[in-house]
């Protein structure tokens, strides 16, 4: 089959016609010039994306070991296992401690780690074998200057009113540290946030990076008459994953977990929210994790798709609290503008329209 | 499990969620339409099934779910009907019945009077429906009895403005001859009220005015027939007058286990019980039969000096419909056709909490901010208890100054090991005073009252609603 390819790229490459003419074998077009794909660096395969997809959710690391990147095959299959080991364990420990709180937030991240090696491991394979070891675009989204978006967002629950949502995003990004107010205004809610942050490691290339912050949260809820005020400490990491997967390369791994807590205010009738001082009546914690991808689709396109897990948003988690999938497109159009489209589901939705403009 | 069936769904989108398909199933079993022109409302139950006895004649089954039920039979056709009513899950002893019949609709005359009045005088209709004519004052009736299980036979007959209960089994019934053609009946002798519907509301109810109420509530039982046994021993030889489950009443939500605890719960009781769902019993089959064996699993019933809400949390959250149906509850409002004031105080009983005081392991509410509206309407309403059985724990939150009590005590295991079993007793105080109103504080002499949200117990104000956990013998 790849011999076959090869006659083909051959034949219709440039100089093709010339190469065939004159190289009766592989070995006489290396004479003449021409550079093989390294043994190591196999094609892509749309079949070997499909043996990913159909038997290697069973299996992952199938379409790897199709296109013969074997090495490449069993990291995905021992992220597999790891996945699937992850989520008995949570299993098992909740069975062992009869559900306890105390175990909670451990077992809210074996969930969520079983569930991204799982998923990651099965879509990587698809995606790896499918497209062979050419690379992605380098994201080259900029760590330093700043940025204001402003969006239309709509939302969907159906035990909640709150539909239409104007959002202002701001974005100041000093390459170490970074600010990140935003606000977000509905009828009946409105959400204030300030995410402050320090990039404690930058790699060569710029996108790997690994982050400490905090957000701090205001949501009013005029709507029930009560109010929240809240602040989270988070870790933030942004990794190539080509470097543990070469098919994958200039794929990143977008990851963050944040442990926080929300002091709950209400007020006596609906309408009106409590003041920012106002005595809380309880206070709820919580724990945010979020993991998904990023990737350059194109020189001037970046795709992000995202599992969270965070019980603020306003889009509840699908079934019994698996979270919410995420996928962001930014397209760079004129200079500086961008343009920004986010879709969420979970068992509500929600889809968010803006325009950015790098300052 | 769920968990790992919802993972293979994520990427479809196609993991949703049902609980807006059993508010659905809860609405359609409050009213039951037999044939276009005769439909059998209830409040206070459930009706859970019915058949064609014979031509004009039909037998509906109904599932009481409180210690007040109405049933409510309308007619709008012309031939005389029959219809007998099976009624379970009532009280053994002490049960009023009554019944009363109306026209639908107001005679012209009295229409053009108040009219003419301007409203400032009532002419005739029903205290609670000020629109209909009644037929008759309320008259008691004797119901053939089976344990706790009620009979008896409405026969409705719109052409003679006749509509009552007879002592008569439907099969032994004789049925008046229906008047030849059905057209308008007597709209020349009548007027516009010839059209009305005639309509027989019943009424089954264990007064308990001027009592302090008593009841059982636990959950959680998880299928667990031996503990739960334990518990129905214990609360069969408490002075608990009605019993409240709040979920997880099987392992796997099969349908055989949700029908072998029913079984269970019934041989031992014979105080009347009701029940609401848990994420267990959402598992299997019970989900498609829990209707014709619990009833809704939202409904709400006065008791006294209490109003009991049971809400349907099961899939980690509630219903549109059960949010607009607790506003209405939670609230100054009559629960269906009554005279009665509402009582001083509500109490409300779900399976999932709204917050999960671990915080992280998140076992409350999917949605926080479905958590909070719950929780903003309970502290405006100033309902002092919220009784949940999710967490296999026995602890008090006071969130906003509800109290929420994690009570998931009754068979799963308990998140302490050495903890034993438990049920719940819920003590709702007569003469609560309405919260508000001025006079004693917490722990005083009653002296001229006490103070809004308090009672007067032994001579000293008190809470209006006790919880105490009941550990049953091992």
């Amino acid at each position: 089959m790849r011999t076959l390819l090869l006659v083909l790229a051959l034949a219709l490459g440039p100089g093709a016609a010339h190469a065939i003419d004159e190289a009766d074998t592989i070995e006489d077009a290396i004479e003449q010039g021409y550079t093989p794909r390294p043994a190591d660096q196999p094609a892509g395969s749309l079949l070997g994306g499909v043996i990913g997809l159909a038997p290697g959710f069973l299996v992952h690391g199938l379409g790897h070991f199709y296109v013969g990147d074997r090495a490449g095959g069993v990291k995905l299959l021992v992220a597999e296992l790891a996945g699937i080991a992850l989520l008995v364990g949570d299993v098992l420990i909740g069975a062992a401690t009869n559900e306890s709180g105390a175990w909670g937030a451990p077992r809210q991240v074996l969930r969520h780690a079983g569930i991204v090696l799982f998923v990651g491991s099965w879509a990587a394979d698809v995606i790896g074998a499918f497209k062979g070891y050419e690379s992605f675009e380098q994201d080259t989204t900029r760590q330093r200057g700043g940025d204001f978006s402003l969006g239309y967002r709509y939302t969907f629950d159906p035990l909640t009113p709150f539909r239409h949502h104007l959002v202002m995003r701001l974005a100041l990004d000093g390459g170490w540290i970074y600010a990140r107010p935003l606000v977000d205004l509905a009828d009946g809610l409105r959400r204030y946030e300030m995410d402050l942050g320090t990039r404690l490691f930058r790699g060569d290339d710029p996108q790997n990076q690994f982050a400490v912050g905090a957000r701090l949260q205001r949501r009013e809820l005029a709507a029930y008459g009560a109010a929240t005020r809240g602040v989270m400490g988070y870790a933030a990491v942004k990794t190539d994953l080509g470097q543990a997967l070469p098919s994958l390369r200039y794929l990143y791994l977008v990851s963050r977990v944040g442990v926080g807590g929300d002091w709950y205010s209400f007020d006596d009738s609906v309408d009106s929210t409590p003041g920012i001082l106002d005595d809380a009546a309880f206070v709820d914690r919580y724990l945010l994790l979020e993991t998904g991808v990023s990737l350059n689709s194109g020189p001037r396109t970046r795709l992000e798709v995202l599992f969270v897990q965070d019980p603020t948003r306003d889009i509840p988690a699908f079934g019994d609290d698996l979270g919410l999938v995420q996928a962001g497109l930014t397209h760079q159009y004129l200079g500086d503008l961008n343009i920004e489209f986010t879709l969420t589901a979970g068992q509500g939705w929600g889809v968010w329209l803006g325009l950015g403009y790098g300052l | 499990m769920r968990r790992l069936v919802c993972l293979w769904a994520v990427a479809a989108l196609a993991c949703t969620d049902d609980t807006a398909e059993r508010a659905a199933r809860n609405g359609a079993a409050r009213e039951r339409t037999l044939v276009d022109t005769l439909v059998v409302r209830v409040q206070g139950g459930t009706t859970v099934g019915s058949e064609r006895v014979a031509e004009g004649r039909f037998r509906v089954f109904v599932r009481a779910q409180s210690l007040d039920l109405r049933v409510e039979i309308e007619d709008g056709g012309c031939a005389p009907r029959a219809v007998e009513l099976v009624v379970t899950h009532l009280p053994a002893e002490g049960l009023q019945t009554t019944a009363r019949s109306f026209l639908a609709g107001l005679s012209p005359v009295v229409s053009a009077a108040r009219r003419a009045a301007g409203g400032a005088v009532l002419f005739t209709g029903d205290a609670h429906d000020p629109d209909w004519t009644p037929l008759g004052p309320e008259s008691a009736f004797a119901p053939r009895t089976d344990g706790r299980t009620r009979t008896w036979t409405a026969v409705l007959d719109r052409g003679a403005r006749s509509a009552r209960v007879v002592d008569t089994a439907i099969a032994d019934l004789d049925l008046p001859a229906p008047p030849g053609a059905c057209a308008r009946l007597g709209a020349e002798r009548l007027g516009g009220i010839g059209q009305a519907p005639i309509v027989l509301r019943h009424r089954l109810r264990v007064p308990l005015e001027g009592a302090d109420v008593v009841f059982a509530v636990w959950g959680n039982a998880a299928g667990r027939a031996g503990t739960r046994a334990k518990i129905l021993e214990a609360v069969a030889a408490s002075d608990a007058r009605f019993a409240v489950v709040s979920g997880d009443l099987t392992a796997d939500g099969s349908a055989a286990q949700l029908k072998a605890t029913v079984e269970q719960i019934d041989d031992a009781l014979t105080i009347p019980w009701f029940a609401t769902l848990g994420e267990r019993d959402l598992q299997g089959g019970a989900v498609d039969d829990y209707v014709r064996l619990l009833g809704a699993s939202t409904f709400a019933f006065d008791a006294g000096p209490v109003r009991v809400a049971v809400l349907d949390s099961a899939g980690g959250g509630l219903s549109a419909d059960a949010h607009t149906s607790l506003r209405r509850w939670v609230g100054d409002q009559t629960l269906w056709w009554s005279a009665d004031a509402p009582p001083p105080t509500r109490v409300v009983v779900t399976h999932t909490p709204p917050f999960d005081p671990a915080g992280a392991r998140g076992a409350g509410f999917r949605s926080r901010l479905e958590a909070t509206r719950l929780v903003a309407l309970l502290q405006r309403s100033d309902v002092p208890y919220l009784l949940t059985s999710h967490l296999p724990i026995w602890q008090t939150d006071v969130l906003a100054g509800v109290r929420v009590v994690h009570a998931g005590g009754a068979g799963a295991p308990l998140e302490e090991s050495d903890e034993t079993h438990f049920w719940v007793r819920v003590t709702a105080r007569a003469g609560c005073v309405e919260v508000g109103e001025v006079g004693a504080a917490e722990g005083e002499a009653c002296g001229a009252g006490c103070g809004g949200g308090l009672a007067c117990v032994e001579g000293t104000c008190g809470p209006c609603v006790e919880v105490e956990r009941r550990d049953p013998a091992r």
